[in-house]
């Protein structure tokens, strides 16, 4: 599955792409140093999963995320942030997971997975429509 | 009769702060426990204290005009001997009175002050003799005076005692309110800061050891200077902290911050200033006016030195009005800053800030001798 990596601070996005490499089924499509960055990238690249910093200059990763809601298939979105103050209103824009920094590796896979059990349901759900749809 | 203010500071307190100060010394109880009775300042009070006394008991007598005054001059002849007995008798016995421990200080002055008087009521029944005819219940009148006179002295003493037991715990609580908010307000690193610092550690461990190695040992600095229990720290240090919080930062934001420092020549770094003056301000600088521009900028902070004075001023660019309102607690750490130089230096300190064009000042001056 491809993850894209939203992150301000490069050794931040740097360690993110490392363990992403060393998680099977998990591949970074590429990385974005803002809002504004990840929505052209996700619009671009397709990624599945999107990891979001929140705190981010110019587009915020909140406002990235109500922005990606918006699509037609959104990539799941885990949120990754230094300090909780924004948890619930991360909730609030459909988000899958909440990780904070210093990320773990298992914390990171199991947010990953549940990504991948959430757009596999979701991806289920929309075929079921179209046929629905269809008939 | 006996005069008010036998000065005696006894205290629980004192017991307690002996029991917890584990250096304080066992054969001298704190030198300055008892207030200095040989001070200038402390015998007015005591003389003052007596007349007062004096005053009271004459009009408490019942005497009108011209017999008031009388009463008035005699009573307060005899009340300041007493006072005046009281205070050379503490001065001197102050040394011995030190030695003791509070609760026993306390009631040595008591018992001493109680001599005091019960001696001059003596000298002064041997003196001036009142009325030898026994009374009723098989008392002279000198016996009765001399009574009274003890009487009123251990009331009057005990009530000084508790006194100087409340001024005392009174000035403690204060001392300890301001060393605690002293405390309080320094210990303040944003939980962001530490949380983005370890992050960025972890993220340098595999990719250049080195840099982790020098982010851990900056982080380290700072942090023992938030914790520290230094008040003040000279310059110098001040600004090597800020150094070491701007690598950490420079780590973190790369290209996107740039730090300029101008200072002077003749400003003297070895003056003292309370510690953690300067690291808040840069941080907002940084906080507000750096992170939240995608492209970054420059803060610069520059001292300078005018005669007796250091002035300080650092100033970012102001970043367009709601990505700069997203950032809350600016005010929060400049009112803590401007709480603290009161602290440090009365009112012969202010902050300004200045919002001109898109630049944002934090700018005050402060005078090369700190108050605390």
């Amino acid at each position: 599955m491809k993850v894209l990596v939203v992150d301000d601070e490069p050794p931040a996005r740097a360690r993110l792409v490392h363990m992403l490499n060393s998680t099977p089924d998990f591949e970074p499509v590429g990385e974005a140093a803002n809002g504004m960055e990840a929505v052209e990238m996700v619009q671009s690249h397709r990624p599945a999963v999107v990891l979001m910093d929140i705190r981010m200059p110019g587009k915020d990763g909140l406002e990235a995320s109500r922005h990606l809601a918006q699509m037609d298939e959104p990539p799941a979105i885990i949120f990754t942030t230094a300090y909780s103050e924004h948890a619930l209103e991360a909730f609030d824009t459909l988000a899958v997971s909440y990780l904070v920094k210093p990320i773990r590796q298992e914390r990171l896979e199991h947010a990953l997975n549940k990504a991948r059990k959430l757009t596999q349901a979701q991806a289920r759900h929309v075929g079921h429509r179209k046929r629905y749809a269809g008939a | 009769m006996e005069l008010a203010a036998p000065p005696v500071t006894p205290t629980q307190l004192n017991l307690m702060a002996h029991a917890t100060r584990n250096t304080a010394d066992s054969t001298s109880y704190e030198a300055n426990f008892l207030p200095n009775f040989c001070s200038a300042k402390t015998v007015l009070l005591a003389v003052l204290c007596a007349e007062l006394l004096a005053f009271i008991l004459a009009l408490s007598s019942g005497a009108d005009g011209r017999v008031l005054w009388i009463n008035l001059a005699l009573i307060s002849v005899f009340i300041q001997w007493i006072a005046l007995g009281n205070i050379v008798v503490l001065c001197l016995s102050r040394p011995q009175l030190n030695r003791l421990t509070p609760l026993a200080a306390a009631l040595g002055c008591y018992g001493l002050s109680l001599v005091v008087t019960l001696a001059v009521s003596l000298f002064a029944v041997w003196f001036a003799p009142l009325d030898l005819v026994a009374l009723g219940n098989g008392l002279t009148l000198n016996q009765q005076f001399i009574q009274r006179n003890v009487a009123i002295g251990a009331i009057v003493s005990a009530v000084a005692l508790r006194y100087f037991y409340v001024q005392h715990q009174w000035k403690q609580n204060i001392e300890t309110e301001a060393r605690s908010r002293i405390q309080a307000l320094q210990a303040r690193i944003r939980p962001h800061f530490l949380f983005n610092s370890m992050n960025t550690i972890a993220s340098l461990t595999r990719t250049s050891p080195e840099l982790a190695e020098k982010a851990v040992e900056d982080l380290a600095d700072l942090f023992r200077g938030s914790l520290g229990q230094q008040d003040n720290v000279t310059l110098a240090q001040e600004l090597e902290f800020v150094r070491r919080y701007i690598n950490i930062e420079q780590l973190r934001l790369g290209d996107r911050l740039t730090v300029e420092w101008h200072v002077e020549d003749e400003v003297d770094t070895d003056a003292k200033v309370p510690a953690l003056i300067l690291q808040p301000l840069m941080e907002n600088a940084i906080y507000h006016g750096i992170e939240p521009l995608p492209a970054g900028g420059i803060v610069n902070l520059r001292i300078a030195q005018v005669k007796r004075r250091i002035q300080i001023a650092i100033d970012n660019p102001l970043p367009a009005g709601r990505a700069y309102q997203q950032r809350s607690g600016n005010r929060m750490a400049q009112d803590n800053i401007r709480q603290r130089l009161k602290l440090a230096y009365g009112d012969s300190t202010t902050m300004d800030i200045n919002k001109i064009d898109d630049r944002y000042t934090v700018s005050f001056s402060i005078p090369l001798e700190i108050r605390s």
